[in-house]
């Protein structure tokens, strides 16, 4: 399953179960990694496991950094971590962003520098606009209520 | 057989000495505690903490409350402390802009100057023109490159990039021509267009050399004399740096302005004089100890330095319920410190070391309600409660408790908010003297100094050994020696420098390398502690000269600090003074030294 050739060239292995969009994730995944420097290579599996695929690569990595891809989850692992506890693991399909993030991150491990933290910005958007919306629609049912309310 | 409990409430904490005395002589030391003090010292809400701390001492040497048969409490010494931060320099930069940040991966290499263009403006632009082009957010790095390439391909000279997102490896790795690409730049809003701009990217491990080189942005922009001049806080922000941005405006204008921090006065015995703060720390220092002992301090009305003196007159005035007119300023330290400040101006929150004096003040008042504190005890427990004496009194009957001291002998007792100093002489005169400056201005020191806005961390840099994580399973400790773990180190921590606090790690969330937190944390024990031991030996010292002064005790919290009591001694080496951490009972360390001279001022009363 993982290449014979190849594989002696230290990189960092993207393991993946093909699935739909994958190649987009890989795309993102590997951008991320190039923007770092460091060099890595995709390899594709049977396994449907992020954590199991990861793990996989990290073995086989010279460099001791798998990066697995499955259809709900993406997780990075090292080769002198136990199978069972990943370094970072996304148990959702994620965004673009977050894809971006764990190439970042799987070469950072590599170079020994501190891993970057995904800023909050998008995530504090959302929160503040459902935060707005509910605000607007506590406001529509209170204004409701008091029209119709008290009426005898 | 009589139980007497000495109690010594601090600032920060409370603690007590529990002992048998048998016919007026014999003392029998049972027990000590130390908790933490409950409410503001020298107020009735230290009692509850009080109690625990009596409560602790009695459990563990098999005793009740109603064993005791007196309380001896300390005339806690009226001190508070303050401190400001005066920043004397600040760097503007209106209508010009600079991007000077260091973005963990620029791409390409070299200079580029030219007129700032927005990426989808290219295609309108003609052949041989010099351009900066500017990438707003939004655009994959494959388009960006593409356009970059045909562009250049039609004989634009794309000088150089300068992107929002994380892109610029990947941009540069797809361009056909290596041009220095500059990324990370979160506000390239407000990137001008259409201005003359350079962009500069050094060799990986290289910092840049023309755009922090007042000639070389004169150059770079064909700059008069005069403008040169202005540009020197740019150059001087951008130095050491592996990435810049120069844009240039018509009404670009930069300056360096020294703030009038406002000047106080000294009011001294020997009469009372100005000084300016933005002087500087030694010239203050200098002021200071001229005309000392100082007998009040005051700030130019409407500065932030009259400011902070009034607060602390405040403070000290609602906690003794005595006029704010009584309240005087008896000691201030200064030093000169720095601060990084944002550049305003700059786009991508680059920071500027500004110039900055920092200053500690301090108030000594009569006396502190501590009859009250005493009245409340004795109706909880219905026990005898005395006042027994003055702090530094007490303090140095415990610390002469030390193994191997002998009278003249002299106590410094670091605290978080003052340095107090006192001396026994050979015919058992006590001196004392309160200073400004301690504890709690190391940590400002180290929270401005490493721009960390953070109180807490501060405190903990201060108080803690650091370390560096190297790997997962390793991390390499401030004297180089390795630690390996066996279960892997969490995310947050790796590479990072963290502070080991009681076993476990907190990461420092800046970029600064080991080194330089240490020099930080170390240079600024050094610049409070070392010299207010000098200062307040020297005027506790019966000549003046500290080298009359044979034996020196370090007690109270920062002697416990892991390495100032070192700094101090190294220092007093110089003079010929014995000087270490304090022993007292020799078993208690540098703890417990008032409130074992509290218990034994009880057998002086008795005799």
């Amino acid at each position: 399953m993982l290449p014979e050739k190849g594989s002696n060239k230290p990189c960092v292995l993207i393991c993946v179960s093909p699935h739909f969009g994958w190649e987009k994730k890989i795309r993102e995944v590997q951008a991320g990694m190039e923007e770092e420097g460091i060099p890595c290579l995709v390899v594709q599996a049977e396994e449907f496991d992020a954590v199991a695929l990861a793990y996989q690569g990290a073995i086989a990595s010279k460099l001791g950094v798998g990066l697995g891809i499955g259809a709900e989850s993406l997780c990075i692992h090292y080769h002198k971590l136990p199978a069972e506890h990943p370094l970072f693991a996304l148990n959702v399909p994620g965004t673009s962003a977050q894809w971006r993030y764990f190439g970042y991150n799987a070469a950072r491990l590599v170079k020994g520098i501190p891993f970057k933290v995904q800023p909050t910005e998008e995530l504090v958007q959302q929160q503040m606009d459902s935060k707005a919306l509910y605000d607007l629609i506590y406001g529509i049912v209170q204004k409701v209520l008091r029209e119709t309310g008290p009426r005898p | 057989m009589t139980i007497v409990a000495g109690v010594d409430i601090g600032n920060s904490t409370t603690e007590v000495c529990l002992a048998s005395i048998d016919s007026g002589k014999i003392i029998n030391f049972l027990t000590s505690s130390i908790i933490k003090t409950t409410g503001i010292k020298g107020t009735v809400a230290n009692v509850p903490g009080i109690v625990i701390a009596l409560e602790e001492a009695l459990k563990e040497s098999g005793l009740k409350l109603t064993d005791l048969d007196e309380i001896r409490l300390n005339e806690a010494t009226p001190v508070i402390g303050d401190l400001a931060m005066e920043t004397i320099t600040e760097t503007i930069i209106t209508e010009s802009t600079m991007i000077g940040h260091n973005p963990s991966t620029p791409g390409g290499v070299g200079l580029g100057v030219g007129t700032t263009v927005l990426l989808s403006q290219l295609v309108s632009f003609h052949t041989g023109e010099k351009v900066l082009c500017v990438i707003p957010s939004g655009i994959d790095f494959e388009d960006a490159a593409k356009v970059l390439n045909e562009a250049m391909a039609r004989g634009i000279d794309v000088q150089g990039v300068i992107v929002k997102q994380d892109d610029a490896v990947l941009i540069t790795n797809r361009l056909h021509r290596i041009i220095p690409v500059v990324d990370e730049v979160t506000l390239i809003d407000k990137v001008p267009l259409g201005m003359l701009a350079a962009v500069e990217v050094a060799e990986a491990g290289q910092t840049i050399t023309t755009l922090s080189n007042p000639y070389g942005i004169a150059t770079v922009f064909n700059l008069s004399a005069e403008e040169t001049k202005m540009v020197v806080p740019i150059a001087r922000a951008l130095i050491g740096n592996r990435s810049a941005v120069v844009v240039r405006t018509p009404e670009g204008d930069v300056k360096a302005r020294t703030i009038s921090a406002g000047f106080i006065t000294v009011f001294g015995q020997r009469g009372k004089a100005n000084i300016e703060v933005d002087a500087g720390a030694a010239k203050i220092m200098e002021t200071v100890e001229r005309v000392q002992p100082v007998l009040d301090v005051q700030g130019e009305a409407g500065t932030n330095v009259s400011g902070m003196l009034e607060r602390v007159r405040q403070v000290m005035s609602e906690l003794t319920a005595q006029p704010l007119g009584e309240m005087k300023i008896q000691d201030v330290l200064a030093v000169d410190t720095f601060i990084p400040k944002k550049v305003q101006g700059g786009l991508a929150g680059e920071f500027a070391l500004e110039n900055a004096v920092a200053l500690a003040a301090m108030v000594k008042t009569s006396r502190l309600p501590m009859q009250q504190i005493a009245d409340q005890l004795m109706q909880s427990l219905g026990l005898r409660v005395v006042i027994a004496g003055v702090e530094a009194g007490m303090a140095i009957h415990g610390a002469f408790t030390t193994p191997g001291t002998a009278k003249p002998l002299a106590i410094l007792d670091m605290g978080g908010g003052s340095t107090d100093a006192a001396i026994i002489t050979r015919d058992e005169q006590v001196l004392s003297i309160h200073l400004a400056g301690a504890g709690d201005m190391v940590t400002m020191l180290i929270n401005s100094e490493l721009g960390l806005n953070d109180f807490n961390l501060a405190e903990d840099i201060k108080k803690y050994p650091l370390a560096k994580v190297e790997s997962l399973f390793h991390i390499r400790l401030e004297d180089g020696t390795v630690q390996f773990y066996e279960h892997h180190l969490p995310p947050e921590v790796f590479s990072r420098v963290v502070i080991l606090k009681d076993g476990e790690m907190v990461p420092i969330p800046t970029n600064h390398p080991l080194d330089k937190v240490r020099h930080v944390r170390r240079e600024s024990k050094k610049r409070v502690f070392v010299i207010n031991s000098l200062r307040s030996l020297a005027r506790v010292a019966p000549t003046g000269n500290i080298r009359h002064i044979d034996f020196v005790v370090l007690v109270g919290g920062s002697a416990l600090d892991f390495e100032v009591a070192d700094m101090v001694t190294d220092a007093l080496a110089e003079y010929g003074i014995v000087c270490g951490r304090g022993n007292i009972r020799g078993s208690e360390g540098p703890r417990n030294a008032v409130a074992t001279g509290l218990v034994l001022s009880y057998l002086g009363g008795e005799a």
